[in-house]
């Protein structure tokens, strides 16, 4: 079954004053089928963020349709897509984001308060589980400023994965690793993958990362490539 | 494990950020300070002009007067034991002092004639105890002529009469008295010392001596005119009790009978029986016979004159019938059908008399037995009645002593003023009659003394007889409550700080957004909704704007106790007192912070709600081309601006000579914007130039001023227009002395201001008049009579409703065009304003005149407007008002003809005010001031008298620019955040200059360059429109230390500017350039 369909987008940004749009995405098609865990490399510039921003509803094409399942992301307004974001999207990013203010623990639970309902039991339970998953129990009621590169990134994994979503979109998300800790998030993402059934679109440069996704993509001159 | 709510968020957000927090609370306080400051200022003015009601009235509640009527001190002992509420008579007179044998005068005094019941109206009773000669005067009078008890000092008082001053035949030369009296204490305003009627914080000279004394040193007779009741009473049937307590001498009547003729005769002490009483007794009393004599100058027949004689009335005569005495037959060698030619006096206003003669025909001759023989015929007229011979007559009208005659002296003595002849009664009313009655006697026929004097006393009308009842105590509080809002003012002066510090709070929210910007865009990644996220923040912005008002309430406090501390003493020119006094009330505070937080939350809301629009759209990035603009729209913009601002400076700014300020401040208003533009097109031009193989610091600095040209373009807007607003605003002053010289200015070309504290009687129109009040030949006089009231000029902070009332010719304004109207009724002949006053209006109005200032503020009324006086009968007498002044010296009055003003108040008698011009200036004045002593002049330069009025004005400016000065330097400090915020966004730039080898003092110094730029442009783009704006105050001798005000500001300005900027970059530099490349 098709998670998620990519039609003939098309997205260009503005490069200079007079200068006409610098076109990014030309055309572009892309099939993912849930639960499959996909990686899409490309030079700097070649439009793999942006992609991943027009998938993840923060961006919007201006050519094209974008189809999560059988909804078309289109024609939904901010507030819509909002709520699918919350309840469909985990976002990873290169800088984990995690909000210094809050614990890991509140850090994990916060996508919970976008619904505007809080946490039940089972999103405390699943918080609990994931965070042990990923081995943090120990430091879940610290701040992020007091921990390593490697646990708040994994924060961040478990904090995408909190409100059970369908796809995980994952944005270079080793680049402010070391490469130890790159292979280790690396991994959890893809056993992640297995363990929740999340379905896993990973943007990377790094062609380790990128072998242990079950598909892969490159992206040049606005197209998507196999291998 | 912790469940994570909204508010666990909101909290531990406000923890984390609380150093940036503190900077948005107190942009927050400092807009509460300001606002709950002038607030507070308000009610505290509010209060102590209420306060001041209390100390002028003490524990008054209700007031009767009733004009110029004098009633008997008894009335008050019968009110008293009717109402329970202690009460007691005063009698108030005017007069002056004379200190150290005319070493100083002290003009205007209030005296106040009091026993020891009076003392008990204030805080201390046994300060009214007054022996002869012995007098208490308030701390005022003491501070002005710095006398103390046991001085001694010469007191000119005003005499007063039972009847009016003016009242014709009366001769009333000495009109004052004076006497020396000795200082017995200094009475404090709680003491009572500072009591007066009128609504007026400005402390009053008062003076108080024993009221028995004072009667007997005015040839009185236990009179007063002034009666208080005391707290608590607050009964509304006063005028009843007063009619059930007054006696016919509180009406200044009198009952003769005479056994022998048979009649009882109702006379006035003021030789004419008033109108109100008349119209009664006709009305009232069956068989009343109304009589009239007149004085007349002399009958002429046959070559013959006879002088000075009274005629009388008769009823059974007709037209010009005129039955004569034998004497008088004889005399004249008259007969029946004879021509009788009737010189007389006709009663003008004020004194002026004007001789006319009517002819009558002889109809009869009587002998003088009986009736007609009756020397009651001839009223009583102190100085003439009661002469032994006709030498010895003291009359106010002009008498040749050498036209009597052996035989008029003899007929005086044995017949005394009985009339020679008689008239119909319609026909000496006509001719004779005049505005203080038409009648000298009642006479009933059978109707004993004591039942005529009940049905006078128990049927007239207190109101009729001039009483009026005030409720002074829920007046003064209502004038006072209504009157100026100091609240609202120091709002409007303060706005620009107000302004500053929300645009500073909106900079700082901005900051504190930007700083989590990244948090913003993670959790909208995560589906925080921007409801949601606007909810979430202005929980959290919620609390930053109640811990900002909570620490601006006491800095206000602060604030407000500052500005009262200035307002008693540098000032002191708004408010004419230096005794505000700080009050607080929860309702100021309230409102206040509810204000702030409400205009807090909503600017929060708005950057809020744009912080996160633009989020949002900044992560979706620009799809949409950008125009590229050349510039040559500012150009143009520019051009047309100035050009048409310098034209209008040059060809219209100076008119004939004369520097036309309109147009300075309209060329202003062009200059700023034009130059704004010029600004924007100079440094498009700049940083666009033909592109060079050489790279310099120079070039690279103006390729970023470029890069930041509209970010800077908005910094120099701003600042400018702050610049420009304070200072166009705050110096742009009124040259109100400016042609002073002219008619049409607000002196009236008129060079002296003039009040006396004694009335002068003699008419200074006349030559007669004009040589006794030794003026001199070439000088013009406008005399003035004057019906006390309350000054309703911009020195009084009380709502008036009824402004003093003075009256002239109109004529002597309208002779010389006299002063210049901004606003007129379709009543004000656009030709001759002046002369519209002499009209009366439809449905019985008078018209009247006012500053237009004293009718918009004063009174909060309008051009076409109606105030309700009430006339000297207790009729309503509504003055229209038809025109308005532009500012003059007459603000605080409204001006009415003399015409109309005694037919309204025929017993004010004389003119206390004058308006002079008097060429030789200052010896002249001198010599009048010399020749006036006795009156008491207080004297001052037109120019003198507009310039205080101007100092409100004038004052209120100079708080402004303070004011702005302040909100410049929130201004700059905003500037400084600003800058530091884009220096922070600019750091990876530097850092990868000092990566190339930039030293960081090279960086630094480039920065500075670059934000002295922005701060001296923008000082010169504001500054230079508000100098031209201001030119015509700057130019005149009369702001000259207006000069200050501009450097010192601007100093101000740019060294805090780059004070700010310095610590700006030293703050954004202080995180190591190196982790900003790296971060980048």
């Amino acid at each position: 079954m098709m998670l998620l369909q990519l039609q003939q987008i098309t997205k260009s940004y503005l490069s200079g004053s007079n200068s006409p749009g610098r076109l990014i995405l030309d055309q572009l098609d892309l099939q993912v089928a849930d639960g499959e865990s996909i990686a899409i490399t490309g030079p700097s510039g070649s439009g793999k963020t942006t992609l991943l921003n027009l998938v993840g509803t923060l961006d919007r094409p201006d050519s094209g349709k974008i189809l999560f399942g059988n909804s078309d992301l289109s024609e939904m307004d901010d507030r819509q897509l909002a709520i699918f974001r919350n309840e469909k999207i985990g976002f990873v990013f290169q800088q984990h984001f995690l909000l210094p203010q809050l614990t890991l623990w509140e850090n994990v639970l916060l996508p919970t308060l976008a619904g505007g309902k809080g946490q039940n039991p089972e999103s405390i339970e699943r918080a609990k589980r994931l965070i042990q998953r990923v081995g943090l129990t120990p430091v879940m009621h610290q701040k992020p400023p007091t921990l390593s590169g490697g646990e708040c990134q994994r924060c961040a994994v478990v904090r995408a994965l909190i409100n059970r979503p369908q796809l995980l979109l994952a944005d270079e998300p080793t680049g402010a690793l070391d490469q130890n800790s790159s292979g280790i998030l690396a991994d959890l993402l893809v056993e992640l993958n297995k363990e929740e059934g999340v379905t896993l679109l990973v943007v990377t440069h790094s062609a380790s990362v990128a072998a242990k996704m079950g598909h892969k993509y490159s992206l040049a001159n606005g197209k998507l490539v196999n291998g | 494990m912790d469940k994570l709510t909204i508010w666990t968020f909101v909290l531990q957000s406000l923890r984390y950020y609380r150093k940036l927090n503190l900077s948005v609370v107190l942009g927050i306080a400092l807009s509460t300070a300001i606002l709950v400051g002038a607030l507070v200022v308000g009610d505290s003015v509010r209060y102590t002009l209420l306060q001041l009601v209390q100390q002028r009235l003490g524990k008054t509640s209700r007031v009767i007067t009733a004009g110029e009527r004098l009633f008997s001190q008894q009335l008050a002992t019968g009110i008293s034991a009717k109402t329970g509420a202690k009460t007691t008579a005063l009698l108030r007179s005017n007069g002056f002092g004379v200190v150290g044998g005319g070493e100083s005068r002290v003009n205007q005094l209030a005296v106040w004639g009091v026993d020891s019941l009076f003392g008990q109206f204030g805080a201390n009773p046994a300060q009214y105890n007054f022996q002869e000669n012995e007098v208490a005067i308030n701390e005022e009078v003491a501070r002005l002529t710095g006398l103390k008890p046991g001085d001694e000092f010469l007191l000119r008082v005003n005499k007063l009469n039972t009847f009016p001053a003016n009242t014709p035949f009366v001769s009333v030369k000495e009109n004052s008295v004076a006497v020396y009296v000795r200082i017995k204490h200094i009475l404090k305003a709680n003491e009572l010392g500072n009591f007066q009627l009128q609504n007026s914080q400005s402390a009053p000279r008062n003076l108080f001596g024993n009221i028995d004394w004072l009667n007997r040193l005015m040839q009185l007779q236990a009179k007063a005119n002034v009666m208080l009741i005391g707290e608590p009473y607050a009964g509304n049937d006063l005028e009843s009790i007063l009619r059930s307590q007054w006696q016919l001498a509180d009406l200044n009547l009198q009952i003769r009978e005479n056994p022998e003729l048979g009649y009882t005769e109702l006379i006035s002490d003021r030789v004419f029986v008033e109108p109100f009483v008349a119209q009664f007794c006709r009305k009232n009393i069956p068989g009343a016979n109304p009589h009239f004599s007149y004085f007349i100058n002399s009958f002429s027949a046959n070559g013959r004159s006879t002088p000075y004689s009274f005629v009388s009335s008769d009823p059974e005569l007709t037209g010009q019938q005129l039955e004569v005495s034998k004497w008088l037959a004889e005399d004249l060698q008259l007969k029946s059908s004879d021509s009788v030619r009737i010189s007389y006096f006709e009663v003008g206003p004020q004194r002026r008399l004007v001789e006319k003669d009517t002819v009558f025909v002889v109809t009869g001759l009587f002998e003088q037995v009986g009736e007609r023989a009756d020397k009651n015929l001839m009223p009583v007229i102190p100085g003439l009645s009661d002469a032994g011979n006709c030498r010895d007559w003291k009359t106010g009208v002009p008498v040749d002593l050498k036209k009597i005659r052996p035989k008029d002296e003899a007929y005086w003595k044995s017949s005394g003023g009985a009339p020679k002849a008689f008239v119909s009664l319609a026909t000496a009313q006509k001719l004779w009659g005049n505005r203080f009655g038409e009648t000298t006697a009642i006479r009933i026929s059978g109707l004993r003394a004591a039942d005529l004097a009940q049905t006078i006393l128990t049927g007239l009308d207190p109101a009729d007889a001039g009483f009026q009842f005030s409720d002074a105590k829920t007046e003064g509080d209502q004038a006072a409550s209504t009157g100026v809002d100091f609240g609202q003012l120091f709002i409007g002066l303060s706005f620009f700080v107000l302004f500053a510090a929300v645009l500073l709070t909106i900079i700082l929210f901005r900051l504190f957004l930007n700083y989590r910007k990244t948090e913003i865009g993670t959790l909208s990644a995560m589906g925080f909704s921007i409801p949601l996220l606007r909810k979430l923040y202005l929980k959290e912005a919620g609390i930053y704007v109640l811990t900002g008002i909570l620490v601006g309430i006491p800095l206000g406090i602060g604030y407000n106790y500052l500005i009262l501390r200035a307002v008693n003493s540098i000032w002191v020119d708004i408010v004419r007192t230096s005794a505000v006094q700080m009050h607080l009330t929860w309702s100021s505070i309230l409102v206040g912070s509810m204000v702030i937080g409400l205009v807090s939350l909503f600017t929060i809301w708005m950057v809020l709600n744009r912080f996160l629009k633009r989020q949002l759209i900044s992560l979706q990035r620009k799809s949409a081309a950008e125009r590229a603009t050349t510039g040559r729209s500012s150009l143009v913009i520019a051009s047309i601006l100035l050009l048409s601002s310098l034209f209008l400076l040059f060809f219209k700014g100076f008119r004939n000579g004369e520097i036309n300020p309109e147009y300075f401040l309209i060329s202003g208003f062009g200059l700023l914007p034009g130059l704004i533009f010029l600004t924007d097109w100079l440094t498009r031009k700049l940083t666009s130039g033909k592109t060079s193989t050489k790279f310099t610091l120079g070039r690279f600095t103006l390729h970023r001023m470029a890069s930041e040209r509209s970010r800077n373009m908005m910094i120099i807007s701003f600042l400018a227009t702050g610049i420009f607003m304070v200072f166009s605003t705050g110096l742009n002053r009124k040259e109100v002395t400016k042609n002073s010289e002219k008619a049409s200015s607000g002196t009236g070309g008129f060079n002296y201001f003039l009040e006396t504290s004694i009335p002068i009687l003699t008419n200074p129109e006349t030559p007669n008049g004009r040589m006794e009040l030794d003026l001199p030949e070439e000088a013009i006089i406008v005399p003035f009579q004057v019906r006390r009231g309350d000054d309703a000029s911009c020195l009084n902070l009380n709502r008036i409703l009824q402004p003093e009332i003075i009256a002239c010719n109109p004529a002597l304004f309208d002779r010389r065009s006299a002063f210049s109207f901004v606003s007129s009724s379709s009543e004000l002949d656009p030709i001759h304003p002046w002369l519209s006053l002499e009209q009366t209006l439809e449905g019985g109005l008078l018209p009247a005149i006012a500053d237009q200032g004293v009718i918009q503020w004063g009174m909060g009324k309008s051009v076409g407007d109606t105030l309700f006086y009430k006339d000297e009968e207790g009729r309503e007498l509504r003055l229209k008002l038809i025109g308005g002044l532009a500012g003059s010296v007459l603000q605080g009055k409204v001006i009415i003809s003399a015409e109309n003003f005694s037919r309204a108040f025929p017993s004010i008698s004389g003119s206390s005010l004058f308006l002079l011009d008097l060429p030789g200036k200052e010896q002249a004045m001198k010599e009048l001031k010399s020749s006036w002593h006795a009156y008491g002049p207080e004297v001052v330069t037109t120019r003198e008298r507009l310039i205080t009025f101007y100092s409100v004005e004038s004052t209120y400016l100079h708080i402004f620019l303070l004011l702005g000065a302040i909100a410049l330097l929130i201004g700059t400090l905003g500037l400084g955040i600003l800058l530091y915020r884009i220096t922070v966004e600019q750091l990876p730039e530097y850092a990868l200059m000092s990566a190339l080898g930039f030293h960081p003092s090279q960086l630094f110094r480039l920065l500075m360059i670059e934000r002295w730029y922005i701060i001296l442009v923008s000082v010169l783009v504001g500054i230079l429109p508000a100098l031209v704006s201001s030119l015509p105050s700057l130019t005149s001798p009369l702001y000259a230390s207006l000069w200050v005000w501009p450097p010192a500001i601007l100093i101000l300005v740019i060294l805090s500017g780059l004070a700010g900027s310095f610590v700006a970059i030293k703050m954004a530099f202080r995180q190591r350039l190196a982790a900003a490349l790296k971060s980048e």
